[in-house]
């Protein structure tokens, strides 16, 4: 018995949910930090 | 004026909020009523085939009650929070886990207690079997309070949010589970003949505790919520 | 030299924070992907298959680490909230309720995971065992975490109450993992052993390891990572986050 489809899709899964886990702070963190920026720039302005 | 002893206290927060579930008689028999469709629903799902109805039964009424139960839970300090009069508990010289404790109480003489009494009724909609009825009725008496007093502990976090929807059950029912699985399990146990008593000990042990705790659980959760 | 004491207390100011998260979580990231590339390398090329399992057992090294963070992070979510809301220190209520989506996150792949592991071994995708439903309520406890937090408007006021019904959770965990055990046992379920009758073979065990300490220090990184974004997020208005913000205008950001 091939459990070769099984061992991709556990392991697709893992690397999956990894990425989203490392992804999505760093994405919001970086759209926090534009806001920031965006709105010193309208209070300097 | 005197600082009203423990006792004063506690009858008269309790006798206040019965006073108050029997003006609003049609609110506080909702959960009930649902209860009742909840039972209903299933011989409805599944076909009214004596033997397979009488082997859910158990099930079937425990979670008919679970529901009922999460469906009070909202109300339970709503009001209170709205009016003012929560604030004017935390307040109040006596200790708030004692005024909560005799809320959830009330909320269990006024909730769960007639569902306790209408269990037979329902046990008949179900046909379950005669020599069930007296595991089902001792392992709700026991458990049914175990649920008003976790559910109160959860509801006393989300006093304050305006529409908390599904929110409150969503958070209650993983605690609920070892409740549901002793309580309803504890009858199932007794249908294959088996030691049934155990279980429903096990719930005693767990409503002995809950008693002392949730109250002062409750009680903190509040002054967390409360902004 | 500062006293640790010292250290500790002023990691707990916000820019001071953000500066450590920010300078220490490339090295846990880092040094997990190392780990985690060794241990998956070493769990799908080097381990030999087992005689009863075969090769679906190669699961097992992304599971098991996945299935006790699940557990690990539950509990340090819990003791932060503890520590948040003795001594009101707003760092420990953002670090718990960080805490809180890695660890659903875990719980998740523990689940998935361990359903595909288990089609081809039990032939069913589910069993409701005592391990399997205890790891289910603990997701919904986790996704009860998140949405009591994402319901309150006052970040440290959400904090404080999903961290407090975290720490009932904590309470209930046993309870709720014993009680499906005894139900378990009444019904006679099925007896799912997560090794099966063979026992791990010493050269076997090393990728495991490997994956363990790779998701530990993974978690350390994640937790450093959403904690420095959430702490941003609320001091937006405060002049040290702006200077961050501006000054790293120029380049991407870490």
């Amino acid at each position: 018995m091939t459990y070769l489809h099984y061992i991709i899709a556990a392991y697709s899964v893992f690397g999956v949910v990894l990425a989203w886990d490392g992804l999505t702070p760093w994405l919001r963190y970086r759209r926090v930090l534009r806001a920031i920026r965006q709105k010193a720039a309208r209070k300097g302005a | 004026m005197n600082t009203p002893t423990l006792p004063r206290a506690a009858g008269a927060m309790l006798a206040r909020d019965l006073r108050l579930a029997w003006r609003r008689r049609g609110d506080t028999l909702q959960p009930l009523l649902f209860a009742v469709l909840v039972v209903a629903m299933f011989p409805l799902a599944l076909g009214s085939e004596r033997a397979r109805l009488a082997m859910l039964a158990p099930g079937a009424i425990w979670v008919a009650a679970l529901l009922a139960s999460l469906q009070g839970l909202d109300a339970l300090f709503r009001s209170d929070a709205e009016d003012g009069s929560l604030e004017q508990q935390l307040l109040a010289p006596v200790p708030l886990s004692l005024l909560l404790a005799c809320r959830m109480l009330a909320h269990w003489l006024t909730g769960s207690l007639p569902l306790i009494l209408i269990a037979p009724v329902l046990a008949q909609l179900l046909f379950l079997p005669n020599y069930l009825l007296a595991p089902l009725l001792l392992s709700l008496l026991v458990g049914t309070p175990l649920l008003v007093l976790l559910g109160s502990t959860v509801a006393a976090l989300t006093v304050g949010m305006r529409r908390s929807g599904m929110l409150l059950p969503l958070l209650a029912l993983p605690l609920y589970v070892p409740v549901l699985v002793f309580g309803a399990g504890s009858v199932m146990a007794a249908a294959q003949g088996q030691d049934w008593l155990g279980a429903v000990l096990l719930l005693a042990a767990g409503l002995a505790l809950a008693v002392v705790l949730a109250p002062l659980a409750a009680a903190a959760a509040i002054r967390i919520a409360l902004p | 030299m500062k006293s640790p004491i010292l250290w500790f207390n002023q990691l707990g100011s916000p820019p001071n924070f953000h500066a450590f998260a920010s300078r220490w979580m490339p090295w846990y990231f880092g040094t997990a992907l190392l780990l985690l590339a060794i241990g998956v390398w070493g769990a799908l090329f080097r381990v030999p298959a087992d005689y009863q399992q075969g090769d679906s057992y190669r699961i097992l090294f992304i599971h098991v680490p996945c299935a006790y963070m699940s557990l690990f992070v539950y509990a340090t979510m819990a003791i932060q909230a503890a520590i948040a809301l003795v001594w009101r220190i707003k760092l420990c209520e953002i670090l718990a309720m960080a805490c809180a989506p890695i660890g659903a996150a875990f719980t998740t792949i523990t689940l998935a995971t361990g359903s595909i592991w288990g089609r081809p071994m039990w032939g069913t995708w589910w069993d409701w065992d005592p391990r399997l439903t205890s790891e289910l309520v603990l997701l919904f406890l986790y996704i009860g975490v998140i949405a009591l937090d994402a319901s309150i408007e006052d970040r440290r006021r959400g904090a404080r109450v999903a961290g407090f019904l975290a720490m009932i959770g904590l309470i209930n965990l046993p309870i709720i993992h014993y009680s499906v055990y005894w139900w378990n046992s009444l019904h006679q379920g099925q007896t799912i052993r997560l090794l099966g009758p063979s026992k791990m073979d010493s050269r076997m065990i090393w990728p495991l390891i490997a994956t363990i300490a790779a998701m530990q220090l993974w978690f350390f990184g994640s937790l450093l990572s959403r904690a420095r974004t959430m702490l941003l997020e609320r001091e937006a208005g405060k002049a040290w986050a702006s200077g961050i913000a501006c000054s790293d205008g120029t380049r991407a950001s870490q």
